[in-house]
């Protein structure tokens, strides 16, 4: 029998990480199988009896029996945990049973029909342990090939020609791989530095945008504070604004909604404290989407803080509104010095056309309650319009 | 009764250094800061050392926010109270400081005069609710739905519900008595039950809705 010391070299950590290697590997089993079939085959055809027919059958039938297994097990381990196939022992067993293939075929007294089994190893170990493992079991095949050609009698030209077709095919296969690997890191790294690219694009992008941002509004806010500093009210106002942007910045909604009555009475709000320096201070519970009812009670809100901020003699008047699927309610208060409605002179229209009438026409109401000294209460409530 | 009993002892955590000046120097003689921390870790350490009446915190801390303040005092000391402040905050880290164990929550624009008055109302065991705060509560229980309520923890009475309103309105407890003809204790007693119910109902609920408004 035969012997071959197989050394195993490792320079090559093949992991499947990426969908090239995924396709190798997927390439190198497929080929497997279709090689073990191969070698069914002709072990079939032998036990058959057509051509040389064998002088220890049962040998030539635990061959093709081993080969299945073993093709079995390694095809398994490859898919599940391909790192495993990296491993000595995987590839002595896979090298050491590529032999055993060949030289079956003397062990049971025929021809070889080992046919391009003993390939799937060399292109296995090209895979998992690089080229030099792999020109190494390839070379393992030959020496065999050689060693029989000067132990049996009688060898024929296919014998002497495995010789040079197990070392020519895996060469082949190393250098077939070695281009896949490299294209495919080649553009891994590509992929990687566009990515890197953009990133760095839209980070730069973004800060560009935030500081002009801030300069447009945190610095000309800053710059008209130094100006108008000995203007208490006027310093307040400017503060206030700012303070508006940039929550609006910060933690204002993203999505692109019609207006909502959250937002329209924040911006009515921000329009009075604006226009009069009095501080209007919003909570909200829910929202509701636009249309004319929420055109209503924003303008309603409006006017009902500009009084607050006229009459009243306040700092801070407190709006408070809140919207179902149904209806919405804003209250407009104040802690101010109130007025007696019934006191109210004819001439005095603003509450009647502006807040009244407005809810009226949307099918709401208004409703003022105030006492003098008690400060005042303004109630806006709509339903809303079914669609 | 000496000198030092009358007196009210409060510890600051702000990472802002300006603010913690600010308060210092605008609160009443009576009520003396014992001390103050800008990061969580410094913050737990001195408020175990100084045991204050209590605390004002910032909602907003790198590392944690003012929760992690709070859940690492209350590890040791499970009495000690904190009033939340912030300049302006998500409703959803408001509810959290709270739901944490915060007495209340004010906002940064209140007058020196209320923030002390919410201060000794804090340390006294009263739970104070700003309008934003009650606009807040409201929100996040308006939202649970009906077919997941506990009916003892979940739901909001009717009538802790008018008085959050009325809060939100600008009310103060003794103007929501008088509108709603109750006495501000009960009032009080309205809001302790609301926080009572904040801290303690369903969290996987209170935890959708803060999800929830995270995509609007």
């Amino acid at each position: 029998m035969p012997t071959v010391t197989l050394v195993v070299v490792s320079d090559h950590n093949a992991e499947p990480t990426t969908d090239a290697e995924a396709a190798l590997l997927r390439a190198v089993i497929g080929y497997r199988i279709v090689a073990a079939v191969w070698l069914a085959i002709l072990g079939v055809l032998i036990l058959a009896e057509r051509g040389t027919p064998a002088d220890r059958p049962w040998r030539v039938a635990l061959t093709i029996t081993a080969v299945a297994a073993w093709t079995t097990v390694a095809s398994v381990i490859s898919l599940r945990d391909p790192s495993r196939t990296t491993t000595g022992w995987f590839v002595a067993l896979d090298v050491g049973g590529a032999i055993g293939s060949i030289v079956a075929a003397d062990w049971a007294g025929t021809f070889v029909f080992a046919g391009g089994y003993p390939l799937a190893a060399v292109f296995a170990t090209l895979l998992s342990r690089g080229t030099v493992p792999g020109m190494i079991a390839a070379g393992s095949l030959s020496i065999t090939a050689i060693i029989r050609l000067g132990t049996i009698t009688g060898a024929t030209a296919s014998d002497t020609s495995f010789v040079i077709v197990y070392l020519f095919a895996g060469g082949a296969a190393a250098w077939a791989f070695s281009v896949i690997r490299t294209a495919d890191r080649r553009r891994a790294e590509a992929e990687g530095r566009l990515r890197t690219e953009q990133a760095e694009r839209a980070r730069a992008e973004e800060h560009a945008a935030f500081a002009s941002r801030i300069h447009d509004s945190v610095l000309q806010t800053l710059a008209l504070i130094q100006r108008d500093g000995d203007d208490p009210r006027r310093v307040r106002q400017l503060a206030r604004r700012q303070e508006r942007e940039l929550r609006m910045t910060l933690f204002g909604s993203g999505a692109a909604t019609d207006e909502g009555l959250r937002e329209a009475l924040g911006a009515a709000c921000a329009e009075v404290e604006e226009m009069t320096g009095v501080r209007a201070s919003l909570v909200m519970v829910g929202d509701h989407g636009g249309g004319l009812e929420v055109e209503a009670l924003a303008l309603a809100t409006r006017e009902a803080l500009l009084n607050a901020a006229k009459h009243a003699g306040v700092e801070e008047v407190a709006v408070y509104g809140e919207a179902d699927d149904e209806a919405a309610t804003v209250f407009v208060r104040d802690r101010g010095v109130g007025f007696s409605p019934a006191a109210v002179g004819p001439g005095r229209r603003g509450i009647a056309d502006s807040i009244v009438a407005r809810m009226a026409a949307v099918g709401g109401s208004a409703d003022v309650s105030s006492k003098p000294g008690g400060g005042t209460e303004v109630r806006l409530a709509v339903p809303w319009t079914p669609t | 009764m000496t000198d030092d009993q009358t007196l009210l002892h409060i510890f600051i955590v702000d990472d802002h250094d300006l603010f913690r000046a600010g308060v210092r120097g605008s609160l009443p003689d009576d009520i003396v800061v014992v001390g103050d921390a800008s990061e969580v870790e410094a913050a737990v350490e001195l408020i175990l050392e100084r045991r204050p009446d209590l605390v004002l915190l910032d909602v907003h801390l790198p590392a944690g926010g003012g929760r992690a303040v709070i859940e690492g005092v209350h590890q040791v000391d499970p009495a000690m109270r904190f009033l939340a402040i912030s300049a302006s905050d998500a409703p959803e880290d408001v509810v959290a400081t709270i739901r944490a164990g915060a007495r209340g929550y004010v906002t940064k624009t209140i007058s020196a005069h209320d923030l002390a008055d919410a201060l000794r109302r804090v340390a006294g065991g009263d739970a104070v609710f700003s309008p934003q705060l009650a606009g807040f509560v409201l929100d996040a229980f308006s939202s649970i739905a009906v077919k997941d309520i506990d009916p003892e923890l979940d739901q909001l009475t009717k009538r802790e519900r008018e008085v959050l309103q009325h809060i939100a309105r600008g009310y103060t407890y003794r103007e929501v008595g008088d509108q709603l003809f109750i006495s501000p204790k009960t009032v009080e007693n309205h809001m302790s039950s609301v926080l009572r119910k904040l801290q303690l109902s369903n969290r996987h609920q209170l935890t959708r809705w803060a999800h929830d408004r995270k995509l609007i």
